[in-house]
């Protein structure tokens, strides 16, 4: 069975990963990053938030136990940081390969003042946002360039982009609640893309816009829905995991050049339940990480991270 | 309990509905009023339409089993009642005692959309390639001054369609996606005091406003999930929300203020799913919930919400 169409088809890689000893499953999976050497690092929400596997899914190390209280996106800098989100302390942080954290950005268990209550249902919460503010209101997306400087998707709380220099000094933010240009309901991703140019999932109005480095809007992408995760390979190619249960594969400019779609309308037999971050490594194969215990309730293993083969 | 919006005070009318024991609603997907103010309430129980009155006493029900599943309702200028079926794709017109006087569409033809249900909405919604013709689960309905009627379609469609009185296509518009124009999951449509059509374009988090030949003129972004558009006296648009609350605009679209849940708190929650809304000859607002459908609570008589409006 193959995912995808035209030059962007795909395997699924059965019995990838095997997990490391003691883990019983991943829970779900908030972010799936890859290095410069193929290795898979998966940031979850078991007892081992950082699993690094290597490109055949034997697991190589793990770190990070009891630093995330909801881990939830993740990015490796050029120089091999991993910089990491937690929704529900309300940091961002940069650790070593090793998991050594170097940085930490917002105060934790802290959020800003935007308005903002969380309910029990995600719509009315973020309903409830009244206006921007500070970081951090459980933080989404990271996503670091070539200076260093970083900059955070802000978030199931905020509706805003900030922008920090390497050592975490706070330069600018951006964004409003709303579904105009420039406004974010939800914003959940952030990545850059090969013009240098800042591309956000606007998770609840459905659009990546996208932005320059100084946070003014350029366009945006409709044909999306739901987008949760975003990545942009060394072609430009950008991967977009979406709660419509798919990854949609762009071109540079925008143009859709392929999906891969749950092939049945049964839940028994889907592929995906809760598609939250994507990864790609050198090969063009991708990583699917979902978060299909919290948002579907089910727990799906070591298969909550999927492993497609480019073919 | 009382809110003020909007320059005007509205009170909860507690327990208002009084159904007979054993009777439920268990959801209330369709409101519309007479000239006496009795308010018609479309449901999925195996009363399809409860009459209240306005105290909240049955007076009436409709008994025969021609819905699959109800959606939408809005009364006609000749005094009968239009509603949709998104399940067995028709709408029809009826007495308000419940004879079918028309229907549109075939039960259980749907048109060719691309569209796949499937047990996700967002896959479902996902799955729509294109327009098509009349129907693929249709959601609103109403009238022009001209006595032609115009529909929203749908769930699995996106597409508005505009029919003489007596049912004939005459045309229609809209494809999927999020440009303006483009529709996903078109939830309900309403003529408003300029003659202009307004559609809560649900999945796109908006309210799309189109002239009656189906131009394109604007667009409200301030509003997340909208389901239902009713009323006032004062032209006043008052629209209902997924994400539990309603929202009051001014005929021009500028936000006059909002209500809906106090708390976090689920289980003394004001909305579970707001889906429709009327308002009588007094300013009172009747509020439905798809409760059981989207929240998996039944709450019998509350499922509709009466406020009754002081000033």
């Amino acid at each position: 069975m193959t995912y995808g169409t035209g030059d962007y088809r795909y395997e699924l890689v059965e019995g990838w990963p095997t997990l490391p000893e003691g883990c019983a499953s991943l829970i779900d999976v908030g972010g799936v990053a890859v290095d410069a050497n193929d290795n898979v690092y998966v940031l979850n929400r078991s007892d081992y938030p950082i699993i690094v596997f290597d490109r055949e899914g034997t697991p190589v190390r793990h770190w990070g136990e009891g630093f995330f209280k909801r881990a939830h996106g993740s990015f490796i800098s050029r120089d091999g940081s991993i910089y990491c989100t937690d929704d529900g302390s309300h940091i961002v942080a940069r650790f070593d390969p090793g998991g050594n954290p170097l940085l930490v950005l917002g105060t934790r268990d802290k959020p800003s003042d935007t308005g903002y209550t969380r309910t029990w249902e995600v719509y009315q919460s973020v309903s409830t946002i009244k206006h921007a503010g500070p970081p951090f209101n459980r933080p989404t997306g990271v996503v670091v360039n070539d200076r260093g400087d970083i900059f955070v998707s802000d978030g199931y709380g905020n509706c805003r982009v900030h922008h920090f220099t390497s050592d975490g000094t706070l330069i600018k933010s951006w964004g409003e609640p709303g579904g105009w240009p420039g406004q974010f309901k939800l914003p959940h991703d952030i990545a850059l893309d090969s013009k240098a140019r800042l591309l956000v999932a606007d998770r609840e109005n459905s659009r990546i816009q996208v932005f320059d480095q100084d946070g003014t809007f350029i366009e945006q992408w409709y044909d999306v829905i739901r987008p949760t995760g975003i990545r942009v390979d060394a072609d430009g190619v950008v991967y977009v995991s979406e709660f419509s249960l798919r990854v949609s594969i762009f071109s540079p400019e925008g143009q859709l050049l392929s999906r891969i779609t749950n092939h049945s309308a049964n839940r028994d037999e889907a592929t995906f339940l809760a598609p939250h971050t994507v990864g790609v490594d050198s090969h063009g194969d991708i990583y699917v990480g979902e978060v299909s215990k919290t948002y579907a309730g089910t727990d799906k293993g070591a298969r909550t991270v999927q492993k497609f083969r480019r073919l | 309990m009382r809110f003020h919006v909007a320059g005007i005070e509205l009170e909860l009318v507690e327990d208002w509905a009084k159904l007979p024991d054993g009777w439920t609603f268990r959801d209330v997907c369709g409101i519309a009023t007479d000239e006496a103010d009795n308010v018609y309430v479309l449901n999925r129980s195996e009363h399809p339409v409860v009459v209240l009155d306005r105290e909240g006493h049955v007076v009436g029900s409709w008994e025969h089993g021609f819905f699959s599943r109800a959606h939408g309702a809005r009364r006609a200028r000749d005094g009968s009642l239009f509603c949709t079926d998104d399940v067995s794709n028709v709408v029809a017109k009826f007495t308000l005692g419940g004879e079918l006087l028309m229907q549109i569409g075939e039960k259980g033809e749907s048109s060719d959309t691309g569209y796949q249900a499937a047990w996700d909405l967002w896959q479902g919604v996902g799955s729509i390639t294109h327009g098509g013709p009349p129907f693929n689960r249709p959601t609103g309905i109403t009238e022009g001054m001209d006595g032609d009627i115009y529909v929203s379609d749908g769930y699995g469609n996106a597409r508005i369609h505009r029919f003489d009185s007596q049912g004939h296509l005459k045309y229609s518009w809209g494809e999927p996606g999020g440009r303006p124009g483009e529709f996903r999951l078109p939830h309900d449509i309403a003529l408003d005091s300029m003659d202009r059509l307004l559609v809560a374009d649900r999945e796109n988090s908006r309210i799309q406003v189109f002239d009656i030949d189906g131009n394109y003129l604007e667009q409200w972004n301030d509003v997340v999930r909208p389901t239902g558009i009713s009323f006032d006296a004062n032209n006043n648009v008052f629209v209902s929300e997924l994400a539990m609350r309603v929202s009051v605009f001014s005929p021009d679209g500028g936000l006059l203020g909002r209500w809906g849940n106090t708390t976090a708190d689920r289980e003394s929650a004001l909305f579970h799913a707001p889906h429709a809304i009327a308002i009588d000859s007094r300013g009172d607002i009747y509020v439905g919930d798809v409760a059981y459908t989207h929240a998996k609570v039944d709450r019998g008589a509350n499922t509709i919400r009466k406020f009754h409006r002081l000033t």
